[in-house]
């Protein structure tokens, strides 16, 4: 692991929520983070819903404003990048979204989704831009990639839809991928492919990943540290975040999550009481 | 685009709206030839009443009004046709720029569009018409200016709901620049729900045409179902055929650009038609 | 066992209306539940499970199938012949119930839980009776203040909470058989073993047939006695819960289950309890 990549210096964003009647109350969905992501490692941050997860995954993606703190990449403020910089970090920080048919534009082929990209980018002229994409998709697993080039997302099942959103964003040679809940709508058989597929790219190519998730299972086989989070705040991280968990937190999520063995599953069942109180 | 006439020909009541509108297209295209008089000539006794002769009868100085209703046809669609795209462009660009960036210039463009939807368009025409005199341009603006509004609105609404959508956001983070996201991502996505209110705004336009020209405000020289109608106002308890047929016509008009509307809305928006058992998927 | 046999269905073919032409979602399935069993059925998306699901307590509304075939015996009634007004009887009347991954898709956002519940309730009662009632179901789903919950709208809730809910409504025509769609698929985890548990309560102090449709293999491990495996509309294989999970007869669900064993690590407990 080498130097930061991309990193959070406290930072902090709140919304304003109506729920639960006419008062307004501030809620902070990312509550004074510290995050290092190191080139070429893959950090898992795991939460349930609400934990602010997929809040810190807009900041770090920029497409959204903290209300404080700084994000660094390579060490310099984003808010004082130059457009060179930044133009750098765009295409070195890429991302993989939770639903992949809404990650796609429906009206656009797979051939134009990757050519805008990779003409803006000057990685391909026109008339190398059909191969190139190709190429891609062949990275990728698609194979063979002229049966892939000209369908429309919908025509993609959910797996092979995600595929390309990879194909998209690893077209820019990012050094760092952040998946927001990249593998949650998937059957657990496209989740596996998913998952070697993104450790075999890092192999390849050496690139990091930031996997937001709620399902620490997924994450647990190819994460290198695992970062819990819980009402905006990282509660606990490090490599033994989820096998030897220190924080409460940290604890009921583990132990909440379902064996795929009965009799384990049952055994269980006398150890935890029958029924907690519900959660407000 | 057959494709695109074939589904629209297999709901309700698209392929009946198409059917009127491709009528009057004819009509207002070939006006000239199948009239059977001359439109602007005197040609019989003044307030003949219906006949096999003067199919729709004669006006107050002896012109064939079958004849001025088919003529009328060209003004009537041409107004409602373009005020209509007149007004996208308005409303387009207003709704675009509304909707995709936010903060002030959202604030302030939705503003504005909502000072033209509270703003009287009689008022507006006649202030118009007072400073360039009436014409047939000035017409088609005023109509656009009076409905614009509704077009911003449904292209503002598109955007903000787009513009959260994941593939913008890949978009963003791919670094593609503002006028692709805009154009290529989000525009052909945002444009289904703004065809159908395309098609409801030309037939708004024609009754707004209509009425102004029932208010003798519409171009003199020219010859349009509304421009009919203020004619025919001194003359409602004599001749009632003055009023009824271009009445009609205008009726005629607006159902169908409705009826297209209904349909295209059925082809965009399947789920919103077909979904009527209230279970979702 | 068969004198026992709350559900029975025979040879069920379900074709769904599709863009073009038809989906053969279901395509003949044998599925038995005996009174006060759960049994679990489990395959991956678009296998058919779902539509299996509504199918068998009639919820299919007629627009989306092209075909239904077969028999779906409830109580030794043939409920795939019934008319609406029968079937509406029929679910007034101690038979089934059903709850859906998404509880939000299926309260009425503009009223109150209280009347929502209330509503469901087969007679007709007193004001007080009725309030006493829906109190003391909500109490039964697991939400602790009933009188509180019954005031709020939906959205006031969380979705562990809608569930309850939903859970509430579903017990007040006292159901012999409660079919569960992914009943848990999107709670956090930790409020998925708290609904989970309400489940296996419900299903032991009422003696109540639990039928969990799910992709999830944790979740039938959790609670199912015994499971099918569904893979394009067909029925792979049945088998009580351990044998299934010990000796899979098809390989496709062997695969499954080794996929979720390896997706799942041992948790601190187990270590400790090694």
């Amino acid at each position: 692991m080498t130097a930061p990549i991309l990193s959070a210096r406290r930072l902090t964003q709140s919304f304003a929520s109506r729920a639960g009647g006419w008062r307004r109350r501030v809620v902070r969905a990312v509550d004074n983070v510290d995050l290092d992501v190191c080139e070429g490692e893959t950090l898992a941050i795991v939460g349930e819903s609400g934990s602010g997860k997929s809040s810190l995954a807009r900041l770090l993606l920029g497409l959204r404003r903290p209300d404080s703190g700084q994000i660094l990449y390579r060490g310099e403020d984003f808010s004082t990048l130059s457009p060179a910089r930044r133009r750098a970090y765009r295409r070195e920080v890429q991302a993989v979204f939770q639903d992949p048919a809404a990650s796609l534009n429906p009206r656009l082929r797979v051939q134009d989704t990757l050519a805008h990209v990779m003409l803006h980018h000057r990685l391909a002229t026109r008339s190398t831009v059909r191969d190139a994409a190709a190429a891609e998709l062949h990275a990728v697993g698609l194979t063979p990639p002229d049966n892939f080039l000209a369908r429309y997302p919908h025509q993609l099942s959910g797996g092979q839809q995600q595929r390309v959103a990879i194909a998209r964003a690893m077209a820019l040679r990012p050094r760092l991928i952040i998946a927001d809940e990249p593998l949650s709508s998937l059957d657990i058989s496209v989740q596996t492919q998913l998952l070697e597929l993104m450790t075999e790219l890092q192999q390849r190519t050496g690139l990091g990943f930031v996997v937001i998730s709620h399902d620490l299972g997924a994450v647990d086989s190819i994460a290198h540290r695992v970062a819990v989070m819980y009402r905006g705040r990282i509660v606990e991280s490090g490599e033994q975040a989820l096998r030897r968990p220190q924080h409460p937190y940290t604890k009921a999520l583990v132990n909440a999550t379902l064996i795929p063995d009965p009799r384990l599953a049952r055994a269980r069942h006398h150890l935890a009481p029958a029924e907690p109180v519900p959660s407000s | 685009m057959t494709a695109f006439l074939r589904r629209i020909a297999r709901t309700r009541h698209g392929p009946i709206g198409l059917a009127i509108l491709l009528v009057l297209l004819v009509v207002a295209i070939c006006a000239r030839w199948i009239a059977p008089y001359d439109p602007k000539a005197q040609v019989g006794t003044s307030l003949l009443p219906p006949s096999s002769a003067h199919l729709m009868g004669t006006d107050n100085i002896g012109r064939d009004l079958f004849s001025l209703v088919l003529v009328g046809t060209r003004a009537s669609l041409a107004i409602g046709i373009s005020s209509a795209f007149a007004a996208l462009l308005i409303g387009g660009t207003v709704g675009v720029l509304a909707g995709y960036f936010r903060g002030v210039a959202e604030a302030a463009l939705m503003r504005l569009t909502e000072l033209f939807q509270i703003l009287p368009v009689i008022v507006v025409v006649l202030f118009a018409i007072a400073l360039f005199g009436a014409n047939f341009w000035l017409l088609i603006g005023a109509v656009a200016l009076a409905i614009w509004p509704l077009e911003a609105r449904v292209i503002y609404g598109q955007f903000v709901q787009l513009r959260e959508r994941e593939f913008v956001a890949a978009a963003i983070v791919a670094d593609l620049p503002t006028s692709h996201i805009i154009l290529r991502e989000i525009l052909p996505n945002a444009l289904p729900p703004v065809i159908v209110q395309v098609a409801l705004d030309a037939s708004l336009a024609i009754l707004i045409e209509s009425g102004l020209g029932f208010l003798g405000l519409s171009d003199a020289n020219t010859v349009s179902w509304g421009q009919l109608l203020f004619t025919a106002q001194d003359f409602l308890d004599s001749a009632w055929w003055m009023s009824v047929f271009p009445g009609a016509a205008i009726c005629l008009a607006v159902v169908g650009f409705n009826m297209l509307a209904d349909g295209l809305n059925e082809v965009v928006n399947p789920r919103a038609v077909r979904g009527a058992v209230g279970l979702p998927a | 066992m068969s004198a026992a046999l709350l559900l029975d269905v025979r040879n069920l073919v379900v074709h769904l209306r599709a863009e073009n032409g038809v989906v053969r979602a279901v395509d003949g399935v044998d599925l038995t539940v005996a009174s006060g069993e759960c049994v679990g059925i489990v395959g991956e998306s678009g296998c058919g499970k779902s539509t299996l699901a509504r199918a068998v307590v009639r919820l299919l509304p007629n627009v989306e199938y092209a075909q239904l075939s077969g028999e779906i015996r409830f109580g030794g009634i043939d409920i795939a012949a019934l008319s609406p007004a029968a079937l509406r009887r029929l679910r007034r009347s101690s038979s089934f119930s059903m709850i859906f991954q998404d509880p939000l898709g299926y309260l009425n956002p503009t009223r109150r839980i209280g009347p929502q519940v209330g509503e469901a309730l087969s007679d007709t009662r007193s004001r007080t009776e009725t309030r006493n009632r829906v109190h003391a179901l909500l109490r039964e789903a697991g939400l602790t203040e009933p009188a509180t919950i019954a005031r709020r709208y939906p959205h006031e809730l969380s979705g562990g909470m809608r569930q309850r809910a939903l859970i509430a409504i579903a017990l007040a025509s006292s159901p012999r058989l409660l079919v569960a769609d992914e009943p848990t698929s999107a709670l956090d985890a930790t409020v998925q073993l708290q609904v989970l548990a309400t489940l296996r309560r419900l299903h032991q102090e009422r003696g109540m047939a639990l039928l969990i449709v799910t992709h999830d293999l944790g979740l039938v491990a959790e609670l199912c006695d015994r499971v099918y495996v569904m893979q394009a509309g067909r029925m792979l294989e049945c088998a009580d819960v351990f044998t299934l999970f010990d000796t899979p007869a098809h390989p496709y669900t062997a695969r499954l289950i080794e996929l979720s064993a390896r997706r799942h690590r041992p948790t601190p407990q187990h270590e400790a309890a090694e």
